[in-house]
């Protein structure tokens, strides 16, 4: 019953970039655990919007850089 | 393991073990051929339930120590906190209507005490089991 998520992120490189930040400063400053970003580098849970934002304040670039969709992904 | 999850599993732990021995000593009384109405189920029902709500405190301490004190949660745990609880509602409700239906036909207080209990403990561990497969499958 595990809906994988079709969307992919590049938290994980976005870190590296950033210093090597750790998870856990990255959860402390968009207010999560550090279980839930584990949770979303490995795809298995979609933050919410106003959670994906603030990721993405984090690195200081535009959302589709942390977060994407594969093309021609409309819903059926 | 976030603080959440952790919790969950003591929980469930607590349930079973505790919950399981009640009704496994009030089966074997039913099963032993005494009348429902001689069993003393109502001392041994409030002292369980009294005693989960009692280790369910102790157990959560436990937790908030071996977590050093990160009793955070966030957004995927309070998800996964209704995900699991929409479960337990429907379980629950199902053994109330159960409840219902033995009030109605005149049943013995024992057996509607009983299955309102077991009600409770169903939801309830099936709530946890659904919120901790959440928390490893994922989504």
């Amino acid at each position: 019953m595990t809906r994988k998520t079709r969307i992919t992120n590049s938290i994980r490189a976005l870190r590296f970039a950033a210093g090597e930040m750790t998870q856990a400063e990255l959860a402390a400053r968009v207010g999560l655990t550090r279980q839930t970003i584990i949770a979303i580098e490995q795809g298995r849970y979609s933050p919410s919007l106003e959670v994906a934002f603030q990721v993405a304040r984090v690195f200081d670039v535009p959302l589709e850089e942390v977060f994407q969709y594969p093309e021609g992904s409309a819903p059926s | 393991m976030s603080f959440r999850e952790k919790v969950v599993w003591v929980m469930l732990v607590i349930m079973v073990v505790v919950y399981g021995g009640y009704f496994a000593s009030v089966l074997q009384a039913v099963n032993a051929g005494i009348e429902v109405s001689e069993i003393a189920y109502r001392r041994a029902m409030l002292g369980t339930v009294i005693t989960v709500v009692c280790l369910s405190i102790v157990g959560t301490i436990a937790v908030t120590i071996v977590s050093r004190g990160d009793d955070a949660e966030d957004e995927r745990d309070r998800e996964i906190d209704r995900y699991g609880a929409s479960l337990g509602a429907v379980v629950l409700a199902v053994g109330v209507l159960g409840g219902l239906a033995l009030a109605m036909i005149g049943a013995a207080h024992f057996w509607i005490a009983n299955v309102l209990l077991l009600s409770l403990v169903l939801a309830e561990i099936a709530a946890g089991l659904r919120k901790v497969i959440r928390y490893r499958s994922g989504v």
